[in-house]
C-alpha cells in the first residue's frame, strides 16, 4: 500500500492556494523562504506520490477532494512556472485559478470526508 | 236477418278488421324502424368509441415503445455526439484521437435516460387517464388530452399528435444530451472556454443571438444559461484554448490508449506548452526592447544538474523531472527518499531559486545539508548544488 503523507499535501496546497503567501515567499527575502510554484508542484503531485494514486483511482481523501485534487492537477499541467518570471506569474489568471481550486480542496480535506481511504495515509 | 243484411254486416267487421290488421302492420313496420334506426345509430356511437379506443391503446403503445428504447436512444445520441466532436477537435485543432474510456460516461447517461424516461411516463400517464371509451362524438376536443396537445391543429388525429410529442420529447433529449456532453468532454480534455454560436436564422431567440460570437467560460455560464441547454435550442459551444481565436495548429496524431482524456491531455499540454514557449519569447522580446540587457552571471552555474551526484546510491534510480528542468535519485526502497536537483532560474528574484539547488527528504521529511529536518519552504530546504554533500548514513 502506498503511503501518502497527509500534511505535506497541505503544506503544499497552503502555500498554492495563497496570494499573500506567495508575494511574501518571491519579493520578501528577508523572510527566509524560497519558494517556486515548479516546486511546489513537484511536493504536491509528484514527490508526494498522489499523482501515482489518484490516477490509480485509489480513494484518499474522499470522492470530492480526489476528484478536485485531479482538477487541480489537470490545470497545473497547463501551467510551467519556468516560463515566467515571478513577477508575471503571481498576477496571472491561470495562476489566481489555480489558487481557488487549491484553496477548495484544502477545505474540502481539512474538513475531513468521515471514509477510509484506500492508501496509507499518515 | 236478409243475407245481403247480413253480409255487409261481416263485409263491414272484415273492412274494419282489416284497417285495423294494417294499421297494426303500419305500427310494427314504424317500430321496426325506429329499432333499426336507434340500434344503427347504437353501433355508430361505439364504432366511434372503439376507433378512439384503439387510437389512444395504439399511442400508449408508441410511448411504450420509446420508452422500452429509452437506452438505445440515448446510447446513440452520445455515439453521434462523440463522432461530431471528434470531427470537431480534427477541423479546429487538427488533431485526431481515439478515446476508448470515459469512466463518468455511464453514469451521465443513466441520468439523462432516467430524466428522459420521466418525461415520457409523465405523457403516457396524461394519455392513459383520458376519458375513455369515448361515448360522445367530439369529446376529445374537450378532454385533458386537448388540453395536452393544444399546439397542434383540431384536425389532426391523436395518434398523430403522440407521434408528433413524442418526436419532439426525443429531438429535446437528445440536444441535451448533446449539451451537457461538451460540456463534460471539453471540461475532460481540459478546455475551460467556448464561443457561443447561433444557427444564424430567423429562429434563434433574441437572447441568444446576443450571446453569439461571444466567449463564456464554462464554470460561469451566462444568465441564458449553456449553449442548448434551453428547451429546442440549437445553439452550440464552438471550443477554444485560451482567450478568443486564440487557436493552435498541431500536426494530426492519432494515438489510441484506455484512459479518460490521456491521450487528448497530453496532446493539449503540447499545445499549450507551445503557446507558453512563443508568450515567453514574445515577452522576452518585448523586455529586452524595454530593459537593458542584464549582466552575465558573475560566475558560471556549478555543476551539471543531470549528473549524480558523489555518494548517492548506484540503485537509486534516476528519473527527469516532472516539471521544469531537472532531475531526481530516488531510492528503490522507499519512495519517499530522494534527492532532487533543480535548474535555478537567473532572473529570480529569490537568492534560494536563482541558483542550480537541491532538495533532498527522507520519509517525506524535507532536510537541510546537513541532513536536519526543515520545513520544505525555508531556504535552508534548498541546498546549492556545490554545497551539497549526499549522506548515506541518514538512509542506512
Amino acid at each position: 500500500m502506498i503511503r501518502i503523507f497527509k500534511n505535506n499535501i497541505i503544506e503544499a496546497l497552503e502555500a498554492l492556494s495563497s496570494y499573500a503567501f506567495q508575494k511574501t515567499a518571491w519579493f520578501d527575502n528577508n523572510q527566509g523562504l524560497s519558494y517556486s510554484y515548479n516546486e511546489n508542484i513537484l511536493d504536491l503531485f509528484y514527490d508526494s506520490m498522489l499523482d501515482e494514486v489518484l490516477k490509480a483511482g485509489e480513494v484518499v481523501f474522499g470522492k470530492d477532494a480526489d476528484d478536485l485534487l485531479r482538477d487541480l492537477e489537470l490545470a497545473t499541467a497547463k501551467l510551467d512556472g519556468s516560463d515566467y518570471s515571478e513577477a508575471a506569474l503571481i498576477d496571472l489568471p491561470q495562476m489566481q485559478i489555480i489558487r481557488e481550486k487549491a484553496a477548495h480542496a484544502l477545505a474540502l480535506i481539512k474538513a475531513g470526508w468521515g471514509g477510509r481511504s484506500s492508501v496509507d495515509l499518515v | 236477418m236478409p243475407l245481403s243484411a247480413a253480409m255487409s254486416d261481416d263485409l263491414q267487421q272484415l273492412r274494419v278488421d282489416h284497417a285495423a290488421l294494417r294499421m297494426r302492420v303500419a305500427l310494427l313496420k314504424l317500430e321496426l324502424a325506429y329499432d333499426r334506426a336507434v340500434k344503427a345509430e347504437a353501433r355508430a356511437a361505439v364504432a366511434d368509441s372503439f376507433e378512439e379506443m384503439l387510437t389512444v391503446s395504439a399511442g400508449l403503445s408508441l410511448i411504450e415503445g420509446v420508452m422500452r428504447g429509452a437506452e438505445n436512444i440515448t446510447q446513440s445520441a452520445a455515439e453521434d455526439h462523440w463522432q461530431n466532436f471528434k470531427q470537431q477537435l480534427r477541423d479546429k485543432f487538427n488533431i485526431r484521437v481515439v478515446l476508448q474510456d470515459e469512466p463518468w460516461l455511464p453514469v451521465f447517461l443513466k441520468q439523462r435516460e432516467i430524466e428522459f424516461l420521466t418525461t415520457l411516463e409523465k405523457l403516457f400517464e396524461r394519455v392513459d387517464s383520458a376519458p375513455w371509451p369515448l361515448a360522445e362524438k367530439h369529446s376529445l376536443r374537450h378532454s385533458p388530452l386537448r388540453l395536452e396537445f393544444k399546439a397542434l391543429t383540431p384536425g389532426q388525429s391523436l395518434f398523430g399528435q403522440i407521434e408528433a410529442r413524442l418526436e419532439s420529447e426525443t429531438l429535446r433529449h437528445a440536444q441535451r444530451l448533446s449539451q451537457g456532453l461538451d460540456q463534460k468532454r471539453q471540461q475532460a480534455i481540459g478546455i475551460t472556454k467556448y464561443v457561443w454560436r447561433t444557427r444564424g436564422d430567423n429562429k434563434v431567440r433574441a437572447a441568444h443571438a446576443a450571446n453569439d460570437g461571444k466567449l463564456f467560460e464554462w464554470r460561469n455560464p451566462p444568465a441564458t444559461g449553456y449553449p442548448g441547454e434551453d428547451f429546442g435550442c440549437r445553439c452550440w459551444a464552438d471550443p477554444v484554448l485560451d482567450g478568443a481565436g486564440d487557436v493552435f495548429i498541431e500536426p494530426a496524431d492519432e494515438v489510441r490508449v484506455a484512459g479518460m482524456g490521456k491521450v487528448v491531455i497530453e496532446i493539449f499540454r503540447r499545445v499549450i506548452a507551445k503557446r507558453a514557449a512563443r508568450q515567453a519569447a514574445e515577452r522576452a522580446a518585448r523586455d529586452a526592447a524595454r530593459k537593458p540587457k542584464p549582466a552575465p552571471p558573475s560566475k558560471p552555474l556549478p555543476g551539471n544538474i543531470l549528473k549524480r551526484p558523489k555518494d548517492i546510491p548506484e540503485n537509486w534510480r534516476q528519473v527527469p523531472s516532472n516539471k521544469g528542468e531537472g532531475t531526481k535519485f530516488v531510492d528503490p526502497k522507499n519512495p519517499h527518499n530522494y534527492v532532487r536537483i533543480s535548474r535555478g532560474k537567473p532572473d529570480s528574484s529569490n537568492p534560494g531559486q536563482s541558483v542550480d539547488h537541491v532538495r533532498w527528504q527522507k520519509n517525506g521529511m524535507s532536510l537541510d545539508k546537513y541532513g536536519n529536518p526543515v520545513s520544505r519552504l525555508s531556504r535552508d530546504s534548498h541546498i546549492p548544488l556545490d554545497e551539497f554533500k549526499f549522506r548515506r548514513e541518514l538512509f542506512e
